[in-house]
């Protein structure tokens, strides 16, 4: 679980205001194989980080899940983000917000690499250089010091963690692989929905991220899995089986 | 024939996962053993969920005595983050430290074990 890590969780508390929601109840399968024996686990279930400004306006958005030193690189990312387009007091520099979202978009299309943001060191600032005061700059795409190489077609790793066999392994390949379609897929698709949006709150583009990016929509009681749910389903005729809300 | 409808609905129950996650990405085709392969790094294995269950009988006993359709979750830690309770709480924290707001939005709660 990534917020049982102990270099998120730490850097999460000291550089951000956290709160989780729930969007919904998460879809669960459970099998019973009589004499005891049972597995439940869920289903079709997903997430989203969001980095947001005091007054409750979405900077950015992080779709699905990451791996953990990829999310670790995306939240300073998000934090720097907030450095850039809100000062001390003032209010979002929502010129400056659309204008970074245009250009990922952009460079997510082009290039498939998108710009970082990066934090200027001041000579009169001695303190981290990720705190609020210190110039941030956008600079031209480059891999992340972590995980990814986006638009590469494949996963690059640095530091790799340990595995203690071939089930460790194939998790932390498929969870690699989502990381990467999250940060250039739906990345993209969410840099140029912020973009034409406007100020917006997380309430009102969730919706929209789970339906059109995350392919769950939550207006739909099956979250958009009806079709196959029911397609083969034995006894569907009687809907005996079927409890609707 | 109530055999077979039983068996098809089982069979069906098994590769439901699988199939889920390949049409669920509608047109963004995807591999089908990636269907829902996220998640696995953070949801526990499936031996491991019957392992849990049969060491401890009471739990198994306790989820099969409940509402055949619901499924009881226990409640775990939501990691090792100082979570605010809400939205606006953590806005108002905000403007006083001058932190961004960092909004995690999930289907179920974090703080339950199937999440």
């Amino acid at each position: 679980m990534l917020f049982s890590d102990e270099r998120i969780a730490q850097f999460i508390n000291s550089a951000f205001e956290p709160v989780w929601e729930s969007v919904r109840p998460v879809p669960t399968v459970r099998i019973d194989f009589g004499q005891g024996k049972a597995i439940t686990r869920t289903l079709h279930g997903n997430i989203a980080t969001y980095v947001c400004s005091a007054d409750g306006q979405v900077l950015d958005i992080l779709p699905g899940i990451y791996a953990p030193s990829a999310y670790l690189d995306r939240l300073s990312q998000f934090l720097l983000l907030a450095n850039y387009v809100e000062r001390a007091d003032q209010p979002v520099n929502q010129p400056l917000l659309i204008a970074y979202h245009h250009r990922q978009a952009h460079d997510l299309k082009e290039t498939g690499k998108p710009a970082r943001l990066v934090a200027i060191r001041r000579a009169d600032i001695s303190k981290s250089s990720i705190e609020r005061g210190v110039k941030t700059i956008i600079m031209p795409g480059q891999p992340p010091q972590g995980v990814i190489s986006p638009g590469a077609g494949k996963v690059t790793t640095l530091g790799l963690p340990g595995f203690d066999g071939p089930e460790q392994l194939a998790n932390w390949k498929a969870l690699a692989e989502d990381t990467e379609t999250n940060e250039t897929v739906r990345r993209r698709q969410i840099h140029e929905w912020l973009a034409a949006s406007g100020p917006v709150s997380p309430n009102a583009v969730k919706r929209w991220l789970y339906r059109v990016v995350l392919h769950a929509d939550l207006d739909d009681p099956y979250l958009g899995l009806g079709q196959v749910l029911f397609a083969n389903y034995p006894f569907k005729e009687d809907g005996s089986e079927i409890n609707h809300p | 024939m109530k055999l077979q409808r039983l068996l098809s609905a089982g069979i069906i129950s098994v590769l439901l996962p699988p199939l889920a996650g390949i049409s669920a990405f509608g047109d963004e085709p995807r591999k089908p053993w990636l269907a829902d392969g996220s998640k696995m790094a953070i949801e526990s294995p499936v031996k491991r969920l019957i392992s849990v269950t049969s060491a401890n009988p009471a739990m198994a006993d306790r989820r099969l005595s409940t509402n055949d359709t619901a499924v009881v979750s226990p409640k775990v830690l939501p990691g090792k983050v100082a979570w605010h309770p809400d939205f606006n709480s953590a806005c108002a924290a905000a403007r006083r430290s001058g932190r961004p707001v960092l909004l995690f939005h999930m289907m179920g709660k974090l703080d339950d074990r199937f999440c």
